[in-house]
């Protein structure tokens, strides 16, 4: 048990993006990412708000890699506790030892810590970071004994959050949220989404338009049932299966339809309706 | 049009509705008309003349005029009484603009479509007005593609605001409930929807005829079942009432035309009755089927509103903790010091202790489980007052399903049935959700095909949601929410035997370790008879977060075998 809780606790902290020869790329829509480096240059910590897909962990890769800094990522969820953040004690041989969290490591060596879906986590583990995110920029662990860290220079926390998908018992509080500084992020606009999908898969031509189009269609469909429909991530993937020679309505299907929802009226009705947005309907798979 | 064959009545294909959502920007219903297609802003009347075959473009069509903001009421109220002519070169101009505007969501089969129409017209305008503009000068006329539908200016200004912008239609609840899936058809612009609809509906009383009689005759299945009129909101035929007892009135839905066996056939569960004057049981006296809704026509659901149940949600989580803290166990997350340090204390003395060191959150979700009983007879038709053509059952119907989206967001287990009955042998609970099914389209769906009609026979309805809550003995706490005006009433049952019936049936739940509450949109004198304390009120799903919690503590609370009748000491 104690070895897998030392490995669980790394495997925590440790997922870190070096910067390979080229960066993460990122298109922007607006001015997010002067936003993000003037609030970096600050030491102020950045809530990224959109939905599901939209960019918001590339993104924050992008700027990890153009400001040079370590990036620790935390996938936040419901069983994640206060200890997950800033450290635990575990046994290891017959003495307690303390392990730092991926917040703690990254507020003493001066890395981004990237707190990703935030909303999923409990509220107790929420608020461990309040300390860091005003002007104290410090971090006071009661467990050891009351230590208290200053944040080294360079250290920056950021959290993604989705707004639209409001969870029934989770939220950020006023408290929380007023600490931040937000960026919002959205679904890019047609042209850009259409670069997006060249870039990233090199799919270009009437399939490209159309798989753009199909996205552009559904989230103005509003259905409550969609909440996240065709997010761009989505919408890139179809392109890498079209890419790889499936048929449009297939690739759609597998990628976003099927994804999607289990309902099976609404399932229904989304391959229609990608059937109708299909360039070449009837076209068998290549 | 061949009604006998195969071109008959026409549905839109499912994902008909998605699509002209796509294009509108917002909620929009499909529905099917007798007369031509038009739109008013949220709803899309397909007119049943169409073929099959082009009832996704006609949506597409209407959907498009909504979207680009053809059909804003000051653009239309100038087309009032312009005459045909000039209200569709309109139509066909917005069109144009609104396949320029929107070519970025619009299908490009559709874009094909309307091209291959032809584009007579050399203008361009650039909005609503300019074609208004346009079309009210008269100087040409140009005619959209016959599938595209016409423009009602009348229907639109009776809707109130078809204009883009607004994502939330006026509450559809509230919009006349016509025959399911049917809108009346009107002749002339200028009428009221209660003209159409009694025009309409005197269509029907007469014998079947025509492509709406032969369409209602399908629904119904092969004969249409004894005493059972067609109508929607309980206007009949006149030659059956002479049969009814007085103050009956009749089965209206044809989810229960549909469903189930007919009536001279017992099917089901046997449940006794208490006769309260002999003071013992009637055994095996009720009948109790459980059974599912007809599938509606097309699936075209209300807008859903989830703000109502995430409140609720979130207040029902304090009566529901999800969540312990449990200490001292095997394995866990975090170490428990306290154990740790008492651990190695006792080592250190020379004890030997477990090493129970860890601690860890336990989700205690497995506590609950409810049953949503939703009476849906005819007593509930009245309206509240709360808004036009708002009955009390369209009422009860928002809260019971905005309880079962909340316990489902809750991951509570949580099943919802609509129960009515026509004497003891044919008593109904109507699925919605089974404890199994998923609270989805579906479900809302089989909520949503159920139209109030019959009588409340409670006490059988009670015994038998009794049983249905045995599928989860595990949870520590199991709730039964009846949703109601609180009146029993059933051919052979009314008056102080239905109510000394109904609050033996609680007692015996209570007694096998059941909650029981009641739920009721407006106060009454029938529900403190018949729940006493253990009842609360809810006029609008939004206000359940306040009412509905803290009644539902209260419940809990109580000692089973509440207030109610005392049991005899041998149940028959």
């Amino acid at each position: 048990m104690t070895t897998d809780a030392i490995d669980h606790c790394q495997s925590a902290a440790v997922p870190h993006r070096d910067a390979g020869p080229v960066p993460p790329q990122y298109q922007a829509a607006a001015d997010e990412i002067e936003v993000f480096e003037a609030a970096s240059r600050r030491g102020l910590p950045v809530m990224l708000k959109g939905p599901t897909g939209c960019g918001k962990t590339r993104l924050v890769e992008h700027m990890a890699a153009r400001l040079g800094r370590r990036l620790r990522t935390v996938s936040c969820h419901e069983d994640m506790t206060a200890s997950d953040l800033l450290g635990r004690f575990l046994l290891v041989g017959g003495d307690t030892q303390w392990v730092d969290g991926p917040l703690t490591a990254a507020a003493r060596d001066g890395s981004i810590c990237y707190l990703d879906e935030i909303v999923e986590a409990r509220s107790d583990a929420i608020v461990a970071i309040h300390s860091l995110t005003d002007h104290r920029r410090e971090l006071n662990l009661e467990r050891l004994g009351g230590e208290s860290i200053t944040a080294a220079p360079g250290f920056q926390l950021v959290i993604s959050y989705n707004p639209g998908y409001q969870s029934v018992l989770k939220d950020l509080k006023p408290s929380t949220r007023q600490r931040m500084v937000a960026i919002d992020l959205t679904y890019p606009s047609a042209s850009v989404e259409r670069e997006i999908l060249t870039r990233e898969t090199g799919l270009t031509g009437v399939q490209a338009d159309s798989l753009v189009t199909l996205a552009q269609g559904l989230r103005r469909a509003e259905h409550a049932d969609l909440r996240e429909v065709a997010s761009t991530r989505t919408l890139v993937t179809a392109a890498a299966l079209l890419q790889e020679g499936l048929g449009f309505t297939a690739a759609a299907t597998a990628a976003i339809a099927s994804p999607l929802t289990d309902d099976p009226e609404l399932h229904a009705s989304l391959l229609g309706l990608i059937g109708l947005y299909d360039p070449a309907p009837g076209t068998p798979n290549a | 049009m061949d009604v006998a064959g195969q071109d008959d009545v026409g549905s839109p294909p499912p994902h008909a509705q998605l699509v002209a959502q796509a294009v509108a920007g917002r909620a929009v219903e499909l529905r099917l008309t007798r007369a031509e297609s038009y739109s008013d802003g949220w709803v899309v009347h397909l007119g049943d003349a169409t073929p099959t075959a082009h009832l996704t473009w006609t949506a597409i069509a209407q959907a498009s005029l909504v979207g680009v903001g053809s059909l804003d009421p000051d653009v239309t109220r100038r087309l009032c009484g312009a005459g045909r002519e000039r209200q569709l070169t309109y139509v066909a101009l917005e069109l144009r603009r609104a396949a320029r505007e929107l070519a970025h969501v619009l299908p490009p089969a559709y874009l094909r479509v309307l091209d291959a129409d032809g584009d007579d017209s050399a203008a361009r305008p650039g909005s609503a007005t300019e074609s208004a503009d346009l079309a009210l000068a008269g100087r040409s006329i140009v005619l959209p593609p016959s599938w595209a539908g016409i423009l009602r200016p009348r229907a639109v200004l009776r809707a109130g605001g078809g204009g883009t912008g607004s994502t939330h239609g006026p509450d559809s609840i509230s919009r006349p409930e016509m025959a399911a899936g049917l809108s009346a058809p009107d002749e002339r612009d200028d009428q009221t929807e209660e003209g159409e609809r009694s025009r309409f509906l005197e269509r029907l009383a007469g014998p079947f005829a025509g492509p709406l009689g032969t369409a209602f005759q399908r629904m119904l299945g092969a004969s249409r079942a004894e005493g059972e009129g067609v109508t929607g909101a309980g206007v009949t035929g006149a030659r059956r009432l002479a049969d009814r007892p007085k103050g009956a009135r009749l089965l209206t839905s044809r989810a229960a035309a549909l469903s189930g066996a007919p009536r001279d056939t017992a099917l089901g569960e046997r449940y006794p009755e208490w006769d309260q004057g002999r003071g013992r049981y009637r055994r095996g006296w009720c009948t109790v089927a459980t059974l599912d809704p007809a599938p509606p026509e097309h699936g075209s659901l209300p807008w859903r509103d989830d703000s109502a149940a995430r409140l609720l949600a979130r207040r029902l989580v304090r009566v529901t903790p999800a969540r312990t803290r449990a200490r001292r166990e095997a394995t866990g997350a975090d170490l428990d010091l306290t154990a740790v340090v008492e651990h190695r204390t006792a080592l250190a003395a020379g004890h030997a202790t477990p090493p129970l060191l860890f601690q860890g959150v336990r989700s205690t979700a497995g506590d609950l489980a409810v049953l949503v009983l939703l009476d849906a007879t005819e007593s509930a038709t009245e309206t509240t007052g709360s808004g036009p053509g708002r009955s009390l059952y369209s009422a009860h119907r928002a809260l019971a399903g905005t309880i079962a989206q909340a316990l489902t967001a809750l991951d509570v287990p949580v099943a919802c049935y609509a129960f009515r009955s026509r004497g003891r042998h044919d008593v109904r609970l109507i699925r919605s959700k089974a404890f199994t099914d998923r609270w989805d389209s579906s479900a809302r769906l089989r909520l949503h095909a159920v139209e109030p009609g019959g009588y409340t026979r409670l006490g059988a309805v009670l015994r038998h949601g009794a049983r249905l809550m045995r599928f989860d003995e595990s949870a520590k706490r199991r709730l039964v929410v009846v949703v109601g005006d609180g009146v029993p009433y059933d051919d052979g049952y009314e008056g102080g035997y239905a109510l000394a019936d109904s609050r033996r049936a609680l007692s015996e739940a209570r007694a096998a370790g059941l909650s029981l509450l009641g739920l009721a949109a407006q106060s009454s004198p029938a529900l403190a008879r018949l729940w006493g304390e253990d009842h609360c009120i809810a006029s609008t799903p939004a206000s359940l977060a306040t009412s509905l919690p803290a009644a539902m503590k209260g419940v809990f609370t109580a000692a089973p075998g509440g207030p109610g009748e005392p049991l005899p000491r041998r149940s028959a």
